[in-house]
């Protein structure tokens, strides 16, 4: 039973991870009947900066380098000491990590729609398609060509001072765990609140659910759009530095089987819905764990791929959608 | 149509025009002059470098590199060398630890005029298809770090190699971990060629000692960072110890991470690893979680031969800031067994007959029957192509470095 | 493509054939259609000038290998075997994504099982033929291939008829991915998981005549330092050019067969396809199966040819490169799906092989620098060409049918699509 239960522990918060990076991939769909390939390069991309950002506050290597080109970042080395001792400092400086690296990555998303995925808002979905996949080998070249192929993401001293907290005998909460899991459940629940209550929200409703009438009542479609590819990234980098934080590492190629099992999350959730994207990143993680523990480590991805297919071929509206009907 | 038909056909043409042109041009000033490159009175020869640099386990291809300069830079500054008007070069090919760029590389090392040896590669799914290629073209190869058993039984003649074989590390691993008290195991493999290979010899010796078990096991697939299940699976199974056989590669194998997680995930056993570990680059990526693993490595330690202690002492001078590690040793063996046969080719045939089928085929033949002094004392070959009388070294992280395990004996069969 | 006259009776006969029945119902009817195209084609006599240059084209690729291994460059003899087994994969997706207009994202699942099915069979079949004919092992192992691969594409193409194009292309690409990590896990002994085939102590047996060739053939011409002698790779150059050749002819037939115009149908409407009376599911299938064939040759090609295989090259990345042929070469266009291989595929080896030669002295890490920079261009290059060249390098030129040898002289109009002609043709009859 502990075995169990710790499995259900690891697989929530790789869900919490997969409910993050399904947001993004669902409301691009919800809106562009899209499947943004690249959007699983967004996560790599914001750990990539998450991992730059965390080293410029903490680690003295990296400020002394910054500050010597860049002399007005000096002011970084008075305040190195509080955030990496103090208990305030780490919270303070995990929000400044979190919050640039979103920023600059939902900047990324939305310069990217702008430039590749605009000029084809009107050409067949599978030139998008294609599109979007030639955009994330791009980016994945990219940064092996500019980072390498693969960074060691140092645990924060904080953190690694901090003992896992056990309970039921056994079952073991690592520090990063909670903070993902506490994390994640804010952010999905600042989302829907933000979706459902606010006029913009509304805005993206009714964009999603018809594109040219929402255009005709009014609304901006190309800031709704915009605001879309701000926010699925900028969701996606948060879930990328998670990743960094908690597996020690960052590869130029890592976005791929994380973004394939959050975009089968939201497939499972019903692709385009909001709270079907989050209830299928849990739903995944846990299912892929308890596979991996009870069958094999080995066939994990194959079982995320087998479930991925089934529900296309079965229940192609999935968990919470509607069956999707083609329109001609 | 008609129109766009030749504009395909004479963009094609021009393209085969210019690999044509550019192919000749480039052959021409590769070495304008017939048979070997002669500069005056010296002879300059080839000796092909083959490993992963760039990609895949790039610790361990740049390290042999190093010590194949070291080698060679020696060799060049020799009395021999001076007297018999001979110069050796490197030309590298980076196979990224990737089979399916095997052939290319060999190919391209195969390409060279003045080839006389190949010092490679390290990965045994490499060397073989590598192999291939030159044991077509009659070219000796003698590799420094692909420990697969089978591959000296291939018939192939042209095949040496300088390390030891998975056969050694997997008996060494189990008696070691049984002599220090060990008697349950969990096995994890990174399901590389070479992982799978060291985890199924480990399991057959393991399995033949006295009171020996096998809790769990499992292995992950290549390129995996998320070892949450496998954590909790291996802890459940509760074992003395984990046999990790893998390598450390962050795109590959991961063996640092996955020690990392193990750690943090409340695993406390020790955790034993091969040569696909031993490398300061494991400690790097597996951070304070590297302290106390035990991993084996071919091979005598760096300081117990003079001629260990000399080898270190020149690498560390000539390449600034690099310590030797892992089978630096061995493709310094493999670089100087070519280099004397070379030489002693050079005084029977004279140098024009060195570079030739007939004297490549002589190099063969006398690495087959050479009788000289390696790093660890006295090198032979057995009649397969395997070292004579290997030994195998155990040693231990201790405060960010690998040390020499104080308890354990090297290791002979 | 204009190779076949006939009468008007017999075209008139077919053609109201295929309005009742839709697409082809059989095999038989598939091949019968390729041997005798039922519409004229609007296309003119090829120019001397092109005939020339296929000449000249066919000149070049037969002599390459023996100047290329005579000077030594062994290096780029196998860059080119490499595009010739990726174009063949690459024309085999064509089918798919140019003809019928089916994205898929894990072409390399069929490579791999052509490539195992092949290296699977070998030994058996080699100790069946006994000692002296177990060089003929290969063709039995490359028909062999074909089939399974394609066997596996009929399987796939069962459940994923009904997918739409984004859905399927996932759809691949997780079925890419479980094809290789159940390759990778040594499946009921088949494949011996990371260390691959031919297992311990088997080999592959040599092609037919590969042994005599090495033996009898040498050409030396020692003042211009050229050395020939058939090496494997020489052997396996010609094996695949051949290979390539009779998939470009057998393809192009296809391509005028019902089957090609159905499929060109279906793929720039499916609902008004349908409503002409193409069967769609049938012309799906046979796409999926005719497609994955090839993939399965040229996987029984690269494991002859490599002397063994292992899962790694069966990778997602390898996929794209295969997708990245056609789309930048060019969709449903022969031509450009070559153009696309030689440029993809030979461009940055060429590269490779010229800053190893002549670039060495600059820097070491040049050459893995460009292949990098490869993969870069090439991401960059199809966002690119989706956005201002959907068609490729080399557009798929318009299929215009004449009835009855009308319209013969009439230049195609380049803004009306095939499907829009053969629909409206359907529709007439």
């Amino acid at each position: 039973m502990e075995f169990f239960f710790q499995l259900l522990v690891d697989g929530l918060t790789v869900g919490a991870l997969y409910a993050l990076i399904a947001l993004g991939f669902t409301m691009v769909y919800g809106i562009l009947l899209m499947i943004n390939f690249a959007h699983a390069e967004m996560f790599m991309a914001g750990g990539f900066i998450g991992y730059g950002v965390l080293n410029l506050l903490s680690n003295e290597t990296t400020i002394g380098i910054a500050s010597d080109a860049l002399p007005f970042l000096s002011f970084l080395e008075t305040t190195q000491p509080f955030f990496t001792t103090t208990a305030l400092g780490f919270v303070i400086m995990m929000l400044i990590t979190f919050g640039v690296s979103a920023l600059l990555t939902g900047c990324i998303g939305m310069t990217i729609e702008r430039l590749a995925y605009r000029p084809l808002r009107n050409s067949p979905r599978l030139c998008a398609l294609i599109a979007a996949l030639g955009m994330s080998i791009f980016l994945q070249n990219f940064v092996l060509i500019t980072v390498g192929h693969s960074l060691i993401f140092p645990t924060p001293a904080f953190l690694a001072n901090m003992n896992a907290i056990t309970i039921f005998g056994g079952v073991r909460f690592a520090p990063i765990d909670l903070i993902i899991f506490i994390t994640s459940i804010i952010l999905l629940l600042a989302l829907d609140t933000f979706v459902s209550k606010t006029r913009i929200g509304k805005a993206m409703r009714a964009t999603s659910q018809d594109k040219d009438a929402a255009g005709l009542m009014g609304i901006n479609i190309n800031s709704v759009i915009a605001l879309t590819f701000f926010i699925g990234p900028a969701l996606g980098a948060v879930a990328g530095t998670f990743f960094g934080m908690k597996y020690g590492v960052l590869t130029f190629s890592m976005g791929l089987f994380p973004g394939m099992k959050a975009f089968t999350a939201a497939v499972l959730g019903g692709i385009g819905n909001l709270r079907g994207a989050m209830l299928g990143g849990f739903l995944i993680g846990v299912l892929e764990a308890l596979a991996a523990g009870y069958i094999s480590i080995a066939y994990r991805d194959a079982f995320t791929f087998g479930i991925l297919i089934l529900i296309l071929i079965f229940r192609p509206g999935g968990l919470l959608g509607e069956s999707v009907v083609e329109k001609v | 149509m008609k129109r766009k038909l030749s504009l395909v056909l004479a963009v094609i043409a021009a393209l085969a025009l210019c690999f044509a042109l550019v192919a000749c041009n480039g052959d021409g000033g590769d070495s304008g002059d017939n048979g070997t490159a002669t500069d005056g009175d010296v002879t300059e020869f080839v000796i092909g470098f083959g490993g992963p640099l760039t990609d895949g386990a790039v610790g361990f291809g740049q390290g042999a590199l190093r010590a194949t300069q070291l080698a060679v830079a020696q060799a060049n500054a020799s009395a021999e060398a001076q007297e018999l008007g001979v110069q050796f070069r490197i030309v590298q090919g980076d196979d990224m630890s990737d089979p399916a760029r095997a052939d290319t590389v060999a190919n391209s090392i195969i390409s060279e005029r003045d080839l006389v040896g190949v010092v490679g590669h390290f990965n045994s799914g490499v060397t073989e298809p590598a192999g291939a290629v030159y044991n077509e073209h009659g070219v000796v190869q003698i590799s420094y770090g692909s420990t697969r058993v089978d591959l000296t039984d291939l018939g192939r003649e042209n095949f040496f190699r300088t390390c030891g074989t998975d056969d050694l590390q997997g008996p060494a691993l189990a008696e070691t971990a049984h002599e220090l008290g060990f008697r349950s195991v969990s096995i994890i493999n990174d399901s590389s060629p070479y992982g799978e290979g060291l985890d199924e010899l480990f399991r057959e010796a393991w399995e033949g000692l006295d009171g020996t078990e096998v809790l769990f096991y499992d292995k992950y697939d290549q390129g995996e960072n998320d070892f949450g299940p496998i954590v909790t699976a291996v802890r459940a199974s509760d074992p003395d110890f984990l046999f990790f056989a893998g390598t450390y590669d962050a795109l590959t194998g991961a063996g640092g991470l996955f020690t990392r997680q193990l750690r943090e995930g409340g695993f406390d056993a020790p955790i034993l690893g091969a040569d696909g570990i031993q490398k300061a680059g494991f400690i790097d990526q597996a951070g304070d979680a590297s302290d106390g693993v035990i991993a084996t490595l071919p091979g005598l330690p760096f300081d117990a031969t003079p001629a260990l202690i000399d080898f270190v002492a020149d690498y560390e001078d000539m390449f600034p800031g690099e310590t030797p590690g892992g089978f630096d040793a061995a493709a310094f063996d493999a670089a100087n067994v070519i280099i004397e046969a070379v030489f002693a080719q050079v005084r029977a045939e004279g140098a024009d007959n060195v570079a030739t089928p007939a004297g490549r085929r002589a190099i063969i033949d006398y690495i087959a029957d050479i009788q000289t002094t390696g790093l660890s004392g006295p090198l032979s070959f057995t009649d397969t192509g395997n070292i004579n009388d290997p030994v195998v070294t155990t040693y231990i992280v201790d405060e960010g470095s690998w040390i020499q395990h104080p308890d354990v004996d090297i290791w002979t069969r | 493509m204009n190779n076949s006259t006939h009468t008007s009776s017999n075209t008139t006969a077919a053609f109201e054939d295929q309005a009742v029945k839709g697409a082809g119902s059989s095999a038989e009817k598939i091949f019968g259609g390729m041997a005798k195209p039922m519409f004229k084609s609007s296309g003119k006599k090829k120019s001397p000038l092109s005939v020339a240059l296929l000449i000249l084209l066919l000149v070049f690729l037969l002599i390459a290998p023996i100047y290329l291994q005579g000077m030594n460059e062994m290096y780029l003899l196998s860059s080119m075997i490499l595009i010739g087994l990726f174009t063949i994969s690459a024309l085999g997706l064509n089918i798919l994504v140019g003809y019928a207009g089916m994205l898929d994202f894990g072409r390399m699942a069929f490579y791999a099982v052509g490539a195992y099915s092949a290296a699977i069979i070998a030994v058996p079949i080699a100790s069946l033929l006994g000692e002296t004919l177990q060089m003929w092992t290969f063709p039995f192992a490359l028909v062999f291939a074909g089939l399974m691969a394609a066997l596996v594409g009929w399987v796939l193409s069962l459940p994923v008829m009904r997918l739409r194009g984004d859905y399927l292309a996932i759809v691949t690409l997780g079925f890419g991915e479980i094809v290789r990590i159940t390759i990778q896990n040594n499946p009921f002994g088949l494949t011996n998981g990371m260390l691959g085939l031919p297992n311990r102590g088997e080999t592959i047996p040599a092609p037919p005549f590969l042994d005599w060739l090495r033996e009898t053939v040498y050409w030396s011409i020692n003042d211009l330092n050229f050395h020939f002698m058939v090496t494997r790779n020489v052997y396996w150059y010609y094996v695949i050019l051949l290979v390539l050749i009779l998939a470009v002819i057998v393809i192009r037939r296809q391509d005028h067969s019902r089957l090609g115009r159905s499929w060109a149908a279906m793929r720039e409407d499916e609902v008004a396809a349908t409503a002409m009376g193409v069967n769609v599911t049938k012309a799906k299938t046979w796409a999926f199966v005719l497609g994955s064939f090839w993939g399965g040759v040229a996987g029984a090609c690269f494991v002859f040819q490599m002397g063994a295989v292992s899962p790694e090259p069966f990778n997602f990345f390898n996929s794209v490169i295969v997708l990245a042929v056609v789309v930048i070469g060019g969709m449903g266009s022969i031509p450009g799906v070559i153009l696309g291989g030689v440029l993809i595929l030979g461009f940055p080896e060429f590269i490779r092989w010229f800053a190893m030669n002549h670039l060495a002295d600059i820097g070491e890490g040049i050459p893995d620098l460009v292949s990098n920079l490869r993969n870069l261009l090439l991401g960059l290059f199809m966002v690119v060409m989706m956005i201002f060249r959907t068609k490729g390098l080399i557009p798929m030129k318009p299929k215009n049918y004449a009835l009855f040898g009308l319209g013969k002289d009439n230049e195609p109009d380049p803004n009306d699509g095939a499907a829009s002609t053969s629909a409206a043709s359907k529709g007439g009859a």
